[in-house]
This record gives C-alpha cells, structure tokens and sequence, in this order.
C-alpha cells in the first residue's frame, strides 16, 4: 500500500461513449511498436461481453489471500487484431468499393457498441470506460515472480519495470480486469501508466483532461477537497467495479440512472430500464444507496435548491475537476 | 613408491585419489571432446560424431511456485565438443509441438533451453535454481524464433542480461523435437567445468519456473588443465553414506511434510518442495540446508522469518542421522 492514492471517479451518467479518452490515451501512448491492438482506456457497451472479450470470466484477482488463476487473452479472438482497411481502394479508385477491413476481424475494443440488452421497447445499455485501476492490492504486482511490477509510494501509480519484465505473463492472467497487455513485439508486459509523466508536471492523465462530457475527476483519496474523497466516501455515489475481485481497485463509477421502463400498455412503470441487480453486479451493494442519493439532489437540483454533489457532478469549470498537486490533509 | 602409495590411500578418502572417475560412476561426470578447430555450430556438424552422447534426465521445476507438476522428466541427450577457448553444446529432446514466438500471438510461449554455469565454484556449487545471493550463475539462454541472451543471475528473480559475447546458437526442428548447438567463450579454463541444463516447452505454457532442469553436472575437458582441487570438492559434495530408510523414518518422525512437500503428504507452499530434491541437487547442498537451514535460504519472501533467517528451525543432528536424512533425500526423484 502507497502513502498516497490518486484516483479517478467517472460519471457514467455523462459518459457519451464518444471514445475521445480511447483516442487521447491511444495516440499518446499505444500507436504503434505492436501496442496497435491495446486499449490502455477504452470504454465499452455494458450489459456485453466487453474487451478483451469475457474479461469478466477471464479470471484473476483474490481469493481472500490467494491469487485465483486466471486466463490469457489471445490476440485475435479476444481482443481483435488491429486490421488495416482498403483506404487506397475505397476512397480514390473508380468505383463504388465500401471502406473494409483487409483482415476478417473477429473482435475489437468496442465490437458490441450500443448492443446491450433487453427487449424493445425496454431495451437498455450504458458506456462502461475503463482502464487500469491502480489497484491498492494489486494482483499483478503479486503474480509476477520477478518484482518488476511496483506501486509507486507518491500517488499509488501501478507500473511494469520493462528493464525487470521478461514477458511471462503471470500478471495478465493474475489482472481480474484484463487491463494488463503482452506486448508481442517487444516481449514485455505494458499497461496504463495513469499518465505519471504528466501528473508530475500537475497535468491530468490524457483520458480525463480530454473527455467532453467532463465525466472524469482526478484527485488524491486522503485529499478531502477533491473530488474523489467527496464522491467517494462523502457522498458515496462513486463505486468501485467489481469490487468482489478483491484488488480494491481505484477507478471509481458513478453508476448509471436510466428512464423508466414500459408495460404493455405503453405506460411507464417507475422501473428503472437498467435494472439494479445489474448494477449490483458490476458496482456492489452500494448502488441502491448511491442512486437513490443521486435522484435525491436531481430532485433539490429540479426546484431550484442547493445540490453541492450535483454542483461537483455538473463540473462547471473544467478545471475544478483536478486536483493534482493538493496540501495533504493538516498541512499547511 | 608403494609405501608412499599405501601411505595416501590410507591418509586420504578413496575418492581424493580417483575423483573424476568417481564422478563418472555416480553419473556426474560428463564426457566433453576437445577439439583443434572451432567447436562447430552446426546441428548435423559430421564433428559431433566424435563427442560421447550422454542422456540426462531433466526434472519438473517443482521446489516453488510458479512451477510444474511433478509428473514427468524429459530425456536430453547432450554431447560437448570445446577447443581451448571455445566450447559448444549441442542438446536433442523431444517435443511434439515447434513453438516459436509469434509476434502475432498473445497467449502463446515459446520453446526455450538453456546452460547455466557458477560463476565461482570456490564455495561449492551454488543453489541449482539460478544461484544464490553471493553465488551468482551466467546462463545462455535460446528462445525458439527469438535471439540468444547472455544472462546473470544470483536468485529467483534476478535474472538480468549480463554483459560479454551473446551465445551464438543454430536450432534444427526435426520431426520429434529440438537439436540445439549454443558455442559461446568457454567459461572459466579449468577442467572439469560445470553446467545445468533446463528446457522450457511453449505448449506447456513454459517459461521462468515451469521448465525442466537438470542437476549440475561436472564436465571432463581434456584439453584443460585439471582442476584436482575442484574435482575433489565435487566428489565430496556427492558423498552419500547415510541409510535411506533411516532417513525416510527421520523425516516422517520430524514432520518435514508440515512444511515441505514430500512423497504422499500432498502440496505444501510454506517450503520448497522436497518431491525432485535428489533429482535436481547434489547431496553436499542438501546436507549444509539440513544442517543450517539458514546458510542458504532459498530465494523467496516466503522461507525467511527475517533477512538471513530460515523459516526452518536449527537443529542439531547426530552426524549418522544427518547422513541418513541426505540419503534418503537423494532418493527423491
């Protein structure tokens, strides 16, 4: 465990599924050198199989104190390969040829988008973005036999030595969130480095600075004007993923509300269309709490009233969501 | 003459006079050729007619996790040709399935081998599984598809690319396996050189501990010098006189299994495993861990209470039991 946690909190009720954090982190860190197919951050349509594909079955994580096995994503079948398309033949020689990928493609970052579940006219899905979550336990950084995965004791970043990795994988598999890549290229092990070179000049990670729906807050858990302390343990509106796996990751979600569902008469029932035991799954036994609370301060929000938590969810300044270089708590 | 003769036999233990042959009757002595040309690389070399081929067993890393089960060894046959500063080895197994890597695969291992050698061997061999502390080892190392390393290490998880001359290598696939030639500098030029082999299988998701390794092995170098000293020491690390039976009932008495996993007492993380220690060890190591569990402790968070202090209690053993403990150990393969 590291002195400090910097974490993340993401509100899915702002998250568009835009895919802009995916691009920020992807061309800033993982476009080229055979990280073609890593998803460093991606964001994924829930319910669905996700990527890599099954992560959710894929094993991995604690069982109290022992490492539960886990499995190896394969390249093409679990996370998709990274295809070229016919650029050259679609777009400037005659004819009418659509834009295609060269290689059949069995899977991708985000191959079921906006699929979810659930019958018309009660259909539903929401964008689950996800990436490492810098985990307090991390599996990873216990799997592997080598110590070339540590935490850093300053804001709890989790990083792979790639003078220390030798490629065996144990981590990938030890991952419960399969946020940890096999570089097939170089042979080592890469992950999402939470943007620490630039939390050391004070600039938040590409994914979060980026995002356009202003749906990421970065700040140090023991800072108790950040975002993170006050979604997390103020308000607890902001919820682990899977917490169950045992790593106590720290990516929070502010889980999704969604309109209510139809009877058969075409009337709405009260129900929400995302059901809670859904949510539960994913987000644990504090979704009920956290939902109710957030419809709560809609409501104060709705009559003109104060909401402090729908005034830091709403984000008014773009700068207020980051609080990288805070006084720690009883400094001065 | 004779007197002097008689006189040594009955001042040294038999096996100062007649070391390596001694080695060679307990199967730790390897038969290397010297030759006047550079050692060849190639596989299918006619030269590698002229070296002895020996057939060694290689064990499942079994001692600690990450591992193998301990279910199957793996014969490889191995024959060793050196000129005075070269030497090559060239290893046959078999393995049905070629796995090279594929930069195009994520999940997928591939096949590997590779010759350990101490660094220094002064203080005896050091720990088989990738030395010691302040015994370190230098390793060549193939991958199938990938390049030769030249690597260090002193302890689990140490590895480290060393610097000096990469290995080279030449990798023949045939239709039951590998055949396999690493010539690199001749490590140290003294004989008998010592050397372990271990060999990763891709398809059994192979790499770090899940290989096959085999124990360390002296090799006759006929071209060198003989190291008589280190000949002598070797001898002594292989002297067993204890009675296994005895020593099988010693350790049922102590409850190794408490810790240690042995023959029937199911698996046991607190300890490396005992079930391959007379397979991958000499009894010399065996008898300094039994003797003072914390003059080595094999590399791992899990076997100290403290830096420098084994898991294992001290204990103090009558020289006969302490003997018998090692034999029966050694019948542990």
């Amino acid at each position: 465990m590291s002195t400090r946690q910097l974490a993340m909190v993401i509100d899915l009720n702002k998250c568009i599924g835009c895919q802009t954090c995916t691009l920020a982190c992807k061309s800033q860190w993982t476009d080229r050198g055979g990280r073609e197919f890593m998803y460093w951050n991606h964001v994924e349509t829930k319910p669905g199989k996700g990527y890599p594909r099954d992560w959710e079955a894929a094993g991995g994580g604690w069982d109290n104190d022992s490492l539960k096995p886990g499995k190896l994503p394969r390249l093409a079948e679990d996370y998709g390969i990274p295809a070229d398309f016919n650029y050259e033949a679609a777009l400037f020689e005659p004819g009418d040829q659509p834009l295609r990928p060269l290689d059949a493609m069995q899977w991708g970052p985000n191959w079921e988008e906006d699929q979810g579940a659930g019958e018309f006219p009660n259909g539903y899905f929401f964008y689950l973005p996800r990436l490492c979550n810098h985990c307090t336990k991390p599996a990873c950084l216990a799997a592997c036999p080598r110590q070339a995965i540590y935490k850093r004791e300053q804001d709890g970043i989790v990083l792979i030595d790639q003078e220390r990795c030798r490629g065996y994988r144990y981590c990938v598999a030890a991952c419960p969130y399969k946020k940890i890549y096999f570089n097939p290229l170089a042979g080592k092990s890469e992950k999402c480095i939470f943007c620490y070179p630039r939390v050391e000049k004070g600039i938040p990670q590409a994914c979060a600075y980026q995002c356009v729906g202003r749906a990421r807050h970065v700040s140090y858990l023991d800072d108790t004007e950040g975002a993170a302390h006050q979604l997390v343990n103020v308000w607890k509106v902001a919820l682990p993923l899977h917490a169950e796996y045992g790593t106590q990751p720290n990516v929070y979600y502010v889980p999704p509300l969604s309109p209510p569902t139809f009877d058969a008469d075409g009337r709405p029932t009260g129900k929400p269309r995302i059901p809670d035991n859904y949510l539960v799954q994913l987000f644990g036994p504090g979704v009920e709490a956290a939902l109710a609370t957030l419809q709560q301060e809609i409501a104060h929000k709705e009559k003109g009233e104060a909401s402090a938590l729908m005034d830091l969810l709403i984000a008014y300044r773009h700068g207020d969501m980051f609080r990288l270089t805070p006084q720690r708590e009883g400094a001065a | 003459m004779n007197k002097l003769i008689l006189l040594l036999l009955f001042v040294l233990p038999p096996f100062a006079l007649a070391s390596p042959e001694a080695l060679q009757a307990a199967g730790r002595l390897l038969q290397g050729v010297h030759t006047e040309e550079a050692p060849p690389l190639s596989p299918d070399d006619p030269a590698w007619a002229r070296a002895p081929e020996a057939r060694l067993k290689l064990y499942p890393q079994h001692s600690i996790a990450p591992g193998m089960e301990a279910t199957s060894t793996l014969p490889v046959e191995v024959r060793i040709l050196a000129n005075a500063g070269q030497l090559a080895i060239r290893l046959t197994w078999r393995d049905a399935s070629e796995d090279r890597v594929d930069a195009h695969a994520t999940h997928r291992f591939a096949d590997a081998a590779a010759v350990q050698f101490p660094v220094d061997t002064a203080a005896g061999l050091p720990y088989i599984g990738m030395g010691g502390p302040h015994q370190p080892v230098s390793l060549w190392f193939w991958r199938a598809g990938g390049k030769s390393e030249r690597l260090a290490a002193n302890g689990f998880g140490t590895l480290a690319p060393a610097p000096g001359p990469v290995p080279e290598v030449q990798a023949l696939r045939t239709a039951e396996g590998w055949r396999l030639v690493l010539r690199g500098p001749l490590p140290g030029a003294a004989d008998p050189l010592v050397l372990a082999l271990a060999v990763w299988d891709g398809a059994e998701q192979g790499r770090d501990g899940r290989k096959h390794l085999s124990p360390w092995y002296a090799v006759r170098l006929p071209g060198l010098t003989p190291d008589m000293a280190l000949y002598r020491r070797l001898a002594e690390e292989d002297r067993t006189t204890g009675n296994a039976e005895r020593g099988r009932q010693l350790v049922a008495a102590h409850g190794c299994a408490g810790c240690h996993e042995l023959p029937g007492s199911g698996a046991n993380a607190l300890a490396p495993s005992l079930l391959l220690a007379g397979g991958i060890h000499w009894p010399g190591y065996l008898r300094r861990s039994v003797a003072d569990p914390s003059g080595f402790i094999v590399p791992g968070e899990r076997y100290r209470l403290s830096e420098g202090v084994s898991l294992m209690p001290k204990e103090t053993w009558v020289p006969e039991s302490l003997e018998d403990l090692v034999a029966y150990l050694m019948t542990l393969r």
